[in-house]
């Protein structure tokens, strides 16, 4: 009897779709992942069982660990509006604010927060994010004022309200894990006197906490 | 792929024919390489995705407003201290705070028991939800991740009415004299 030969298959296989199928994934990957924004304090944000994702048109107002104050507003067009409403405020009071040019209005458009009073911001509008940061280090950034003498940061909420006109408009407080409440009862006070009664409070996604 | 080339070869004095190479080529370390770039970046990525809880404050009464009255069975109050400890009492009369802490098996626990015996009294409102109104209070000791622990609390705990009021000087008292009513 012969034998039955069994035909020897080869043991390669086509890679070429498997190879499309990485490559594919890691572009898309790569694509959608989106840079984290300078932010000019590290915030650690407490857990919460929430999980509505924060969408990008927020007006966020961060409290730091030493319950300073940043006011974030969101994009460039709304940026330049809030800073007009500002400088009709307070271009009487502080010269130098009244006397701002397009090129320095145009900066302010860039800033990625406000992390000092309204008197300063014609010097500050020319540094840049890392100059910041610098500052912030050595403590010479107080953030805005939010004390009832000097209630910069109702102002800011103000002037955003006013520029936002009839659309809609969101604000958040994001504040560190062991910002001190005071200083977020005050913020949180303040919208309340600027009739903002709903607001968020950003947090981070909680992990297997239970 | 890769595969030698079998058809050449054979006859001698036929006519030579040029080697046909293969357009194949092997994929293998490409496919490797790009799996490996996958998982470096997946594993490199923090997936720290920021999420926002909605929180709603009353709008600040005015004068003329009455309070409104609230049954005094129905209130649990919880007031957040220094240390991550919580004191809390049921009603309006601040005497006899217990002590609780963040964990599963303590306020929440709380909240739970006081919703159990609140529905017994009162049942469940017309959405089927606990009538149980909780007042959060926070001493100046407390920090920003108490506050949202005890939002947190809300949710799981389903307690659809509470909220944040300033701590009255009865209750930082009585958290001073370990739990006890001060005395008068």
């Amino acid at each position: 009897m012969p034998k039955i030969k069994v035909p020897r298959k080869s043991t390669h296989m086509d890679m070429t779709a498997m190879c499309d199928v990485g490559f594919l994934l890691l572009t898309f990957f790569i694509l959608t992942a989106k840079f984290r924004p300078n932010e000019l304090v590290e915030i650690v944000t407490p857990a919460s069982r929430a999980t509505e994702t924060v969408k990008d048109d927020l007006v966020t107002i961060t409290v730091d660990k030493t319950g300073n104050v940043y006011y974030v507003a969101s994009s460039p067009r709304r940026k330049a509006d809030i800073l007009e409403k500002m400088v009709e405020k307070y271009g009487t009071k502080y010269t130098m604010l009244g006397n701002m040019n397009t090129k320095q209005k145009t900066q302010f458009t860039q800033l990625e927060q406000i992390a000092f009073p309204a008197q300063a911001i014609p010097q500050m509008v020319g540094l840049k994010q890392a100059q910041l940061k610098d500052m912030l280090a050595k403590g010479q950034l107080s953030g805005v004022p939010k004390d009832s003498t000097n209630n910069e940061l109702g102002d800011w909420v103000m002037a955003t309200r006013y520029a936002y006109g009839d659309d809609k408009i969101t604000f958040a407080i994001k504040g560190d894990k062991t910002s001190n409440i005071v200083a977020i009862k005050r913020v949180i006070d303040i919208l309340r006197e600027k009739d903002v009664n709903s607001f968020k409070l950003v947090t981070a996604l909680e992990g297997n906490k239970d | 792929m890769a595969q030698i080339d079998t058809s050449s070869g054979g006859d001698k004095g036929k006519k030579v024919r040029s080697k046909k190479a293969s357009t194949n080529v092997d994929m293998t370390p490409m496919v490797d390489l790009a799996f490996l770039l996958i998982s470096f970046f997946m594993l490199t990525t923090s997936l720290s995705k920021p999420v926002a809880m909605n929180l709603s404050m009353p709008v600040k009464p005015k004068v003329e407003d009455k309070p409104q009255d609230v049954p005094e069975s129905k209130v649990l109050n919880i007031i957040c201290d220094k240390d991550n400890t919580i004191w809390y009492y049921e009603g309006f009369v601040a005497a006899g705070l217990k002590k609780s802490d963040y964990t599963a098996d303590g306020i929440r626990k709380v909240i739970l028991d006081k919703q159990k015996l609140v529905d017994a009294k009162w049942g469940k409102d017309k959405n089927g939800d606990t009538q149980t109104i909780c007042l959060i209070k926070l001493t100046d000791d407390a920090n920003y991740n108490n506050m949202v622990d005890v939002l947190d609390e809300m949710d799981i705990t389903k307690t659809k009415v509470y909220a944040i009021q300033a701590v009255n000087k009865l209750e930082l008292e009585a958290i001073a004299n370990g739990g006890n009513a001060a005395v008068q």
